[in-house]
This record gives C-alpha cells, sequence and structure tokens, in this order.
C-alpha cells in the first residue's frame, strides 16, 4: 500500500500543477484552453532539451526557471495571437475553445517537427527521453533513505501553492486577476486594464503546467504526447472544481490520484476488476460530476432537478449567496 | 494559197491556245486528285510514324509507381517509429537502382504517412491512400490496426503487407494482407523454451491489452504450460501516459502468487515506462525477467538505469531475426553507417517488405491489386533477402521465421549500452552464448 500511497501523492501533486492554472485561466479569460496539454508538455522537454543539446546535468534551478519561462512565453504568444483578436471582436465561448484546438494541433506538429530535426541534428533519442537533472537519487532523513524526486516534488507543490495563494490574495495584480474574474464590468470601471490582466493570468496559467511538465519528467519518460495523455484527466480535476474554483481543482486532484491509484488496487483485489478499467475511473468521476454538479455555474446537477427537496435547498443557498454579494 | 496563209496561222495559233488551256485544266484537275492522294499517303504515313514513337517513347518513358507506406511516427511506436522511416528510405533506394541495373524503365515512389500506432488512424490512412489510387500499401505495424484496415483492403482489393503485425489471430488465408513476419504463435514457443531453459517454472504474464498482447499471452501461456510451467496473465490498458499503478500492482501479485519470473508483453514506449518504474521496486530487482520483441530498440533501455536494471535481472527477450545472414550484417552495417546505431526490432522484415512490394509489381506488369498479390506470393518463393527466405505460409505470413535472443550490455568498445544477441531458437533448439 505504501507504494501506492507514494504514487497517489506524485499524481496529485503534478495534476493540480496542471489542472489549478487551467482553472485559474478559464475563470479570468472564460477561454476553456485545449491548447493547456502542450504547456505541460513543452514544460517537461526544457530540461531535456537544454541536457541533450549542451550535454549538461541540468541544475534544478535553471531547470525550474526555463520551464516555467517557455510555459510563460508560449501561453502569452497564444493569447496575443489567437484569443486576444477573438476577443476583441466578442467571439462566443465555442469560437475561442475551436481556436484553442487549433493552437493546440498547430503548436504540438511544429514541436514534433522540431524534436525530429533536432533529434537528426543531435544523433540522439528525443520522442521518448528523460532529462539529466542534477538531483540526486535518495537523501538520509533523519536516518530514514528517502527518493529526493518525490521530496522535491512534493515541497514545489506546496511552496507553488502557497505563493500562488499569497499572490492571489494579497497582491494588487492577484486582486486584480480575482475581480476581472469575478466581474469584468466592475473591474474596468475600477480602472483595471482587462488586457494587461489576461497577459499575467496566462503567464502564470502557462507557467506552473510547464512546471507540472517538469515535475512529470522526473516520474516518468517524457514524449510529445505527454500532456494530451494526461489532459482529460487534467480537465477532469478542473471540472470537479466547476472550472471556476482553485481551492476545489485541488481536491479535485486528489480524488482523481486516489482514485486512480488507490480506488483502482480495491477494485481488482476484491471485485476482480482488470488494470486496463484505470482510465475508466477518472472520467466516471468526471461524468458524475457533471451530473450532480455541472461546471461553471451551469444550473442544478441531478439531484437538484430530480428530488425537490434539494431543488428547495439549493434555490435557497441561491438566494444566501445572492444576498451575500 | 498566200493569201490565206495569215487566216491559217490565226487558227493555228487560237486552237493551240484553247488546245493548251484545255490540256492546262486536264491536267489540272489529274494533278489535283495525285496530289489529294499522295498527302493522304502522307498523312497516313504520318500517322503511323506518330503512333511508333508513340511505342517508342512509351518503351523508353520511366514508369511511376506509388507505394503507400504507414509508419507510427507519433504515438505509442513513435520512438521506433521514426527509425522505421529511415528502414523505408533506404529499401526503395535500393529497389530503384536494382530497377536501373537491370535496365527496368520503373521507379518507385513511397508515400509515407503516419498511422499514430491507432487503429483508426491506420484505416483513415489506407482510405486517403486509396482514393489517391495506391494499391499496394506497405504497413501498419500493429496487430490492431492490421484488424481494423482488414476489411477496407480486402474490399478494396488493396494488398496491405505489414513488416511487423504478428497476432496469430490474424493468420487468415486468402485475404489481401501480408505479414513479412512470423506469427507470434512461433515467437511463443521460443519464448516458453527460453524461460524453462532458464529454470523459471512460474510466471506473470505482463501484457498489453489489445490484439497483439492478448493473442501472445494466450498462446506463451499454452505453450509455458505444454512445457510443465505454470503461467498467469495480468493486463494493462494501453495508450497510457503512465503505468506506475500498474507496477506497483504487478509487484503485489507477484510476491501474493510467489512467481519466479515475469514476462513483459509490450511495445517500446509503455515497456519503457514499465521499466522505469520497476527498477525503483525491490521485489522485481530480485526476479527474472523476459520480454518479447516489442520492447526492442527502445532508446530508454539504453539509459544507465535501465540497462543497469537489465543486467541485475538478466533480462533476455525474443525477436524474430535470422542471425546469421550475410544480407542482414551488410544491412546492419549500412544503417549504422547512416544513422550512428543499430536499426531497431522489425527492419529487416520492413525492408523485405518494400523489395517484395516493388518486385511484385514489375512481375505482375499492372499496377492491379489482385494481380500484384497473386505475383507477390510467386515473387516471395525466390527472394532471400535482409530476413532470409521470404515465402509466405498459407495465411500470408512469413513460413520460415528463426528467432534471436537478446538482451542490453555495456560495450566496451563503443562505451555505452547497446542491443546485443546473445542467441538463437530455431526448429525447436534454443542455443544461449552466456
Amino acid at each position: 500500500m505504501m507504494s501506492e500511497l507514494i504514487n497517489m501523492t506524485w499524481y496529485m501533486c503534478m495534476y493540480s500543477l496542471m489542472a489549478v492554472p487551467l482553472t485559474l485561466s478559464y475563470r479570468t479569460s472564460r477561454v476553456l484552453n485545449f491548447a493547456h496539454g502542450v504547456y505541460i508538455t513543452i514544460g517537461a522537454y526544457i530540461p531535456v532539451l537544454i541536457s541533450k543539446g549542451l550535454s549538461i546535468k541540468v541544475p534544478i534551478p535553471l531547470a525550474l526557471f526555463t520551464s516555467f519561462a517557455t510555459g510563460a512565453l508560449l501561453a502569452v504568444i497564444t493569447h496575443i495571437l489567437v484569443f486576444s483578436p477573438l476577443i476583441k471582436r466578442r467571439s462566443a465561448p465555442v469560437t475561442l475553445m475551436i481556436a484553442s484546438m487549433g493552437a493546440w494541433i498547430f503548436i504540438k506538429y511544429m514541436f514534433y517537427a522540431l524534436l525530429g530535426v533536432l533529434q537528426k541534428m543531435w544523433m540522439t533519442p528525443l520522442f521518448y527521453t528523460s532529462p539529466n537533472i542534477d538531483i540526486p537519487s535518495t537523501i538520509t532523513l533523519v536516518g530514514i533513505s528517502v527518493d529526493t524526486k518525490f521530496l522535491f516534488a512534493l515541497t514545489l507543490t506546496s511552496i507553488v501553492f502557497l505563493l500562488l495563494t499569497l499572490f492571489l490574495t494579497k497582491t494588487k495584480t492577484g486582486m486584480a486577476i480575482r475581480a476581472v474574474a469575478d466581474n469584468l464590468e466592475l473591474a474596468q470601471i475600477s480602472g483595471i486594464s482587462r488586457e494587461r490582466t489576461l497577459v499575467i493570468t496566462w503567464a502564470i496559467s502557462g507557467g506552473l503546467a510547464a512546471i507540472g511538465g517538469l515535475i512529470w519528467s522526473l516520474f516518468a519518460y517524457v514524449s510529445p504526447e505527454t500532456g494530451d495523455s494526461v489532459i482529460l484527466q487534467v480537465f477532469a480535476c478542473s471540472v470537479i472544481g466547476g472550472l471556476v474554483n482553485l481551492p476545489l481543482t485541488f481536491v479535485g486532484s486528489i480524488i482523481i490520484s486516489s482514485s486512480e491509484n488507490i480506488l483502482i488496487v480495491f477494485l481488482h483485489n476484491y471485485l476482480g476488476t482488470p488494470l486496463s478499467f484505470r482510465p475508466f475511473i477518472s472520467f466516471f468521476v468526471l461524468v458524475m460530476t457533471i451530473l450532480v454538479r455541472p461546471p461553471a455555474g451551469a444550473g442544478g446537477g441531478l439531484p437538484y432537478r430530480y428530488f425537490p427537496k434539494f431543488k428547495t435547498l439549493y434555490e435557497r443557498a441561491l438566494r444566501v449567496k445572492k444576498n451575500n454579494v | 494559197m498566200a493569201a490565206q496563209l495569215p487566216r491559217l496561222l490565226a487558227f493555228l495559233v487560237i486552237g493551240l491556245l484553247i488546245g493548251a488551256g484545255a490540256t492546262y485544266a486536264y491536267m489540272s484537275s489529274v494533278m489535283s486528285t495525285v496530289h489529294a492522294d499522295l498527302n493522304a499517303k502522307i498523312e497516313e504515313l504520318n500517322g503511323k510514324i506518330s503512333s511508333l514513337q508513340s511505342i517508342i517513347n512509351e518503351l523508353n518513358r520511366t514508369v511511376e509507381y506509388k507505394i503507400g507506406v504507414t509508419l507510427p511516427l507519433t504515438g505509442e511506436l513513435a520512438d521506433v517509429g521514426v527509425q522505421w522511416r529511415t528502414v523505408v528510405e533506404m529499401a526503395f533506394e535500393d529497389l530503384n537502382k536494382e530497377m536501373q541495373k537491370y535496365g527496368i524503365k520503373v521507379k518507385f515512389t513511397p508515400v509515407i504517412q503516419d498511422d499514430k500506432a491507432l487503429p483508426t488512424e491506420a484505416l483513415v490512412v489506407i482510405q486517403t491512400l486509396h482514393q489517391a489510387g495506391i494499391k499496394v500499401i506497405i504497413g501498419p505495424a500493429a496487430s490492431s490496426q492490421v484488424k481494423a484496415v482488414k476489411s477496407y483492403a480486402d474490399e478494396n482489393k488493396i494488398l496491405v503487407i505489414s513488416p511487423s503485425s504478428t497476432a496469430p489471430t490474424l493468420a487468415i488465408p486468402g485475404d489481401y494482407i501480408y505479414r513479412t513476419v512470423g506469427s507470434d504463435a512461433g515467437q511463443a514457443k521460443a519464448l516458453a523454451a527460453l524461460i524453462k531453459s532458464q529454470g523459471i517454472n512460474k510466471i506473470i504474464i505482463f501484457h498489453r491489452d489489445d490484439e497483439y498482447g492478448v493473442a501472445f499471452e494466450e498462446f506463451l501461456e499454452r505453450e509455458f504450460k505444454a512445457l510443465g510451467g505454470t503461467a498467469i496473465g495480468m493486463a494493462y490498458a494501453t495508450g497510457l501516459p503512465d503505468y506506475a499503478s500498474e507496477v506497483a500492482q504487478l509487484s503485489a501479485r507477484a510476491k501474493e502468487e510467489k512467481v519466479e519470473g515475469i514476462v513483459m508483453i509490450t511495445f517500446d514506449t509503455d515497456g519503457v515506462n514499465i521499466l522505469s518504474h520497476a527498477k525503483d521496486d525491490s521485489f522485481l530487482l530480485s526476479l527474472r525477467w523476459f520480454s518479447s520483441e516489442g520492447v526492442h530498440g527502445a532508446w530508454g533501455l539504453l539509459e544507465e538505469d535501465i540497462a543497469n536494471f537489465i543486467k541485475a535481472t538478466h533480462l533476455l527477450g525474443t525477436r524474430p531475426l535470422f542471425r546469421e545472414n550475410p544480407l542482414l550484417h551488410e544491412f546492419v552495417t549500412r544503417y549504422k553507417a547512416r544513422t550512428g546505431h543499430d536499426p531497431p526490432v522489425f527492419s529487416a522484415n520492413l525492408y523485405d517488405a518494400v523489395m517484395l512490394a516493388g518486385w511484385a509489381i514489375v512481375r505482375a506488369g499492372r499496377y492491379d491489386g489482385e494481380a500484384i498479390r497473386d505475383s507477390l506470393v510467386e515473387v516471395a518463393k525466390k527472394y532471400y533477402g535482409t530476413s532470409g527466405l521470404t515465402m509466405f505460409d498459407d495465411n500470408g505470413d512469413k513460413l520460415f521465421q528463426d528467432y534471436s535472443i537478446w538482451t542490453v550490455k555495456f560495450s566496451e568498445r563503443e562505451q555505452k549500452y547497446v542491443y546485443v544477441e546473445v542467441g538463437s531458437y530455431s526448429a525447436g533448439v534454443i542455443t544461449l552464448e552466456e
């Protein structure tokens, strides 16, 4: 069970670092960004490209900085070139979503082409590989040998979310981001620049997703499909958070990671469920969440629609929320 | 008389003039008829000369045939898929050189498409190539993909030659699917014999939950039981980004069942991922490991930490290969000179698939799927290539298939980890060099 708990913690760190920025970008910009997966992939590959290209062991601070900066830059460029022009033309959300799909496909296959060229130039495999990061495999703490990468992932995740919380609650820019997310018109009347806020939000979103990719590269091999292969689980975490609630998105990452690593073990051991059902668990949780608690405040869920008592409770809760606002 | 002379002369001149005019008119009509006849004859001759010229031009013209190639350039098999692309390029270059050498005015052009190692994408690629008029396709790589394209290929008479699909369930006679590699029914025998020869009696077969993995597990379990061993199958979902949870379960199950060995039936990327997690498990490190050909050629196995795991567990694998073939050695040398590393698994089979397709088209004399298929069978009977004898059995699979036993070792000469062949399986006999 210890190995399952360790795996669950790894996944929780990765999914939270990938899903929370997705929620942050959606609640601020109202763009359901399908290109989010490529930020994860790029973040995972930056230390690979540095270590293979320069034939060095990449120091952790350099890996962190370059991954964050590249993910942030890519997200900002995507916003400036794709989303911003469409937002200025008051495009419908579905148009923005489709545009994000176009950006996703474009960036992904440009990256494939780049890897193909670099692989030939450097004569080293790049399509399924791992970075050479300067980190010891184990360290001894109070007499116990601990996997350094695991400890680093856990510590980094904690620090990132602490800093994000402080940023969003204690800084002017963070509060401006929350204001734009909660009430755009009021924020603009208050003198908050929407465009500047969106650029900063996309930078944070892309950068954090890239950090999630970096953590992935410490855990498993990376490929150009890395981001795409986890994007549905990442969306599942965000949907549990209603696509707007950051703390609930973090809870979503705990739910999804534990269902993939702990729940499947119970199902396999006690009900004989094949291990190949693991992907099904995440999507079952996603579908149940959408039915019971639709994301982004889209009406009441199943219990509210079919059980009058729940409907009354829900309406009462809505009235209370309106009165508080 | 003298007085009438001028009148007579006048009549003579007038008569001459009239006669000349009449004669001229007559001759003109006659000559125009002759001219018309001659022109008609000249035109007829010109027409014959043109058609002869066309025939001569046709005989001198180089006919270009396109052969479709569907490769996993992205997705699960991308690691070896991009290496296979180089094999395809080499094969087409050599095929066209042979055509020139024998004075055959034919040129073959590959049309390479990416099928992402997905069955749905393979079908899309086959349909796209068919719409472009292509009747011969090399690939796809995976058995699940071959299964997905089979009915479309059979209905539209598209010859599909897969160099790496090995599922015994696809050994079906009379269709348009041909495979330049022996089915896993043979490899299961080889792998079972290898495992037993190492003194292992109880194993877990950790396999992909797809056409390839399920069929291989079934045949391996049967063969291993026939040799007196016990085998337990454990399937895992394909296409996942990571298998840490599955490896943890494998370890738990292996402890519970007290197995002596693990057999992995994987592709390249999932195989590398599984080993990258297995190396951190002390119990799995204490067992013997075996593998099919699926993970052979993956770069990840040559990384130090995984290579050390392979050494610690004495991992041995089988793969379809005729080791003693001099043509194979020549191909490997050329491939290595071009890329700096050895070719991955199924490279020889892929190379021969291209050569066979080309010669089958030439022998058929026309670009028709049915004619080329019939011609392929005849060409294969007499062709000896990098993979050895290429003759097909009644199901369209390679009839004569030997297996090589491989592992990963550190090369002192190259100062890096490399794939090495350490034995072979032929005619029911295992020969190991270590």
